[in-house]
């Protein structure tokens, strides 16, 4: 039957345009490399932003365009909470990017969001034990949307933290300011870069993130592993987990897809049945292996 | 049994005659509705506005194009943006169309986008606003088209629900007299338009005709695709050999995904006038054969063309399925009409299927 105007009315709330817009002003800036800024923002309405650790904003530049960046800050922080910030660790790749570098403490511009599901146990149908062991594997800007369950985790203090990291060369590394505290909060840290600058002091591994996993102690069944960084990289490490004899529900990854809504409608983002945008980013290689456009 | 004529219907199933087509339209246009009917123009079959129903071509079968861009017009402004004032304006305005002749397999394809654009948590305000007070007169299709196969799908050529009006072509009784259509009523809305109108009631033998001639269609529907486990099928084949023959014919046109009825991805973008006073944030369709749909910095992922068919077919004959439980493909055939290269989805799926 041809659902009545009433059915369709009371299925929505039409005041709600989920493609509003929500105006924020940068509170902090700070380069993190020479082409990633970390900034913080504050809802200009004063109103709180509340995310979960994964998720990411559609960040608008009006008049350039719109870009999916996942949040880098720790949601639960109380100091942020109490100022009602959070920050974005954006690279400067594209348009929307480059068009934000631009920008200053005090300017404003827009998002919508918090999109997607997170990491576990925001991922559905999961839950993993927030005491269990984690082991976090990060390739590049791959680090950003970890570094809330790093934070989150040392503030937990509850099991192992281990953080496996591989970027390009040293200087390319996000949050080597925070490193020593990460230590001290009691993390694992082990890094590696693809390559190093002659006579470059550098008392850690160089070659591929791979090449951490003989180091670390976190053994399957112990505990979860989440993986963030580009695909291939992404692939390399499942399968050498997998050869570990890591199960693959215990392994989570975030994808990465064009996205042009967030809200399953533009279909950009689709892979095999899933919708990245909102199914994910977050899936379990259980799932991952099993879809097809996934080279992983 | 003896026949009750109705000099003015009480808003029932009836047995009327093509005078009352033009009736309706006008009905509806009384009622303020904007009337969209397949019309014949130049040989290919148009949804447009009609003026009076002596436009309408039943002929037409599905239309050359389908009524899509009714409920998701190609391009649309989400909203405009200030830049002097910084304020934004969104215009949603509920538009009052109503379909004249839309067939079975289209509306499988409406309520298809339907899930996409209302059925998840966000529902898109400007679908909806388009969507809210859309009558469907639908026609069952007594005639199938050289690239059909609705039967198959399991779209056509007869409805059975989600109409306001259902008109069957009858055909003229011993093959004299004049044509006859059974008329069927599927809401109250549907009710309101059937009330006056001149007719018959239907009887059972009316209703035993309309049977007969939709499985008639069906039989002579000349592309077949046997879709049971086909998600499965199509899953195991995502490797199989022909996928590279049909990709070596396939210009990469993105017509197949442009007459798609159920085909709604898009671009999201922004445009800003020459007078930098206002930027519109817009929306268009966009189909998953361009090579930049999959584009992100640093890679593509479906560089190949061989990808994005077979991105377009599995998400037709599989994805869809796991998506929102039926398939993205209705059997309208508009695809394979519109092809260059003549590749047919269905031959794609009967030979990865391994029927064929």
């Amino acid at each position: 039957m041809v659902k009545t105007d009433e059915e369709i009315e009371g299925a929505v709330n039409p005041t709600l345009n989920p493609f509003r817009l929500q105006p924020v002003e940068i509170v902090g800036l700070k380069q993190v490399t020479s082409d990633v800024k970390t900034y913080t923002l504050r809802l200009a309405d004063g109103s709180h932003f509340r995310f979960l650790p994964g998720q990411f904003n559609m960040v608008s530049v009006i008049g350039i365009g719109e870009a999916a960046i996942s949040m880098s800050s720790d949601p639960d922080e109380l100091e942020a909470i109490e100022r009602g910030t959070w920050q974005h660790t954006v690279r400067q790749v594209g348009n929307v990017t480059k068009a934000l570098d631009r920008l200053q403490v005090g300017d404003r511009f827009f998002i919508r969001g918090p999109y997607g599901n997170g990491w576990p146990p925001g991922y559905p149908l999961q839950r993993v034990g927030a005491s269990r062991d984690l082991a976090v594997i990060a390739g590049g800007v791959g680090l950003a949307p970890l570094r809330p369950v790093v934070c989150r985790r040392l503030a937990r203090k509850t099991g192992r933290l281990e953080i496996l990291y591989g970027a390009r060369t040293p200087e390319d590394m996000l949050f080597r300011d925070e490193f020593r505290t990460w230590a001290q909060g009691g993390a694992r840290l082990m890094l590696t870069a693809d390559k190093i600058a002659d006579g470059a002091d550098w008392p850690y591994r160089v070659g591929l993130v791979t090449a951490l996993l003989d180091e670390m102690e976190i053994l399957p069944g112990q505990g979860h592993i989440f993986v963030c960084g580009p695909e291939v990289m992404m692939k390399s490490v499942v399968r050498e987990l997998t050869e570990r004899g890591w199960p693959p529900e215990e392994v989570f990854l975030s994808l990465e897809r064009r996205m042009e809504c967030g809200q399953k409608t533009c279909g950009r983002c689709q892979v095999d049945a899933v919708y990245v945008c909102q199914d994910g980013p977050v899936f379990s290689y259980a799932v991952v292996k099993e879809l097809l456009g996934v080279d992983i | 049994m003896p026949r009750k004529v109705m000099q003015g219907l009480a808003g029932e199933d009836a047995v009327v005659e093509r005078t009352v087509f033009n009736d309706i339209v006008t009905g509806l246009q009384e009622r303020g509705y904007t009337v969209y009917g397949t019309v014949n123009e130049k040989g290919a079959g148009i949804f447009r506005p009609l003026g009076d129903a002596g436009e309408f071509s039943l002929r037409c079968t599905g239309g050359t194009m389908p009524p899509k861009d009714l409920w998701y017009p190609p391009f649309e402004t989400l909203f405009t943006y200030d830049r002097q004032t910084g304020e934004f304006h969104t215009d949603i305005e509920e538009t009052r169309h109503a379909v004249f002749g839309i067939r079975p397999c289209d509306v499988h394809a409406l309520l298809a986008l339907d899930e996409v654009f209302l059925g998840g948590e966000y529902q898109d305000p400007y679908y909806r606003a388009r969507r809210v007070d859309l009558p469907l007169i639908v026609f069952n299709c007594v005639e199938a088209g050289d690239t059909c196969f609705c039967s198959s799908m399991g779209t056509g050529p007869g409805l059975d629900h989600d109409y306001d009006l259902l008109i069957t072509d009858l055909g003229r009784s011993n093959g004299e007299g004049s044509e006859r259509f059974l008329l069927e009523v599927g809401s109250s809305r549907g009710g309101e338009l059937a009330r006056g109108l001149r007719g018959e009631a239907a009887v059972d033998e009316d209703y035993q005709v309309k049977k007969r001639r939709l499985q008639e269609t069906a039989a002579g529907e000349r592309i077949t695709l046997n879709t049971g486990d086909l998600p499965r099928l199509m899953h195991n084949g995502h490797d199989h050999p022909y996928w590279r023959e049909v990709t070596d014919k396939c210009f990469g046109c993105a017509n197949c995904t442009s007459v798609c009825p159920t085909c709604y991805c898009a671009d999201i973008f922004d445009e800003t006038d020459f007078s930098l006073r206002e930027t519109r944030r817009k929306r268009r369709w966009s189909w998953c054969f361009l090579v930049e749909f999959g584009a992100v910095h640093g890679g593509n992922f479906r560089e190949e063309r061989i990808d994005r068919l077979r991105q377009f077919m599995q998400h037709k004959l599989n994805f869809s399925m796991g998506q929102y439980g039926f398939f993205h493909c209705v059997g309208c055939g508009r695809c394979i009409v519109w092809c260059p290269a003549n590749i047919d989805i269905a031959q794609t799926g009967r030979v990865i299927r391994g029927d064929a």
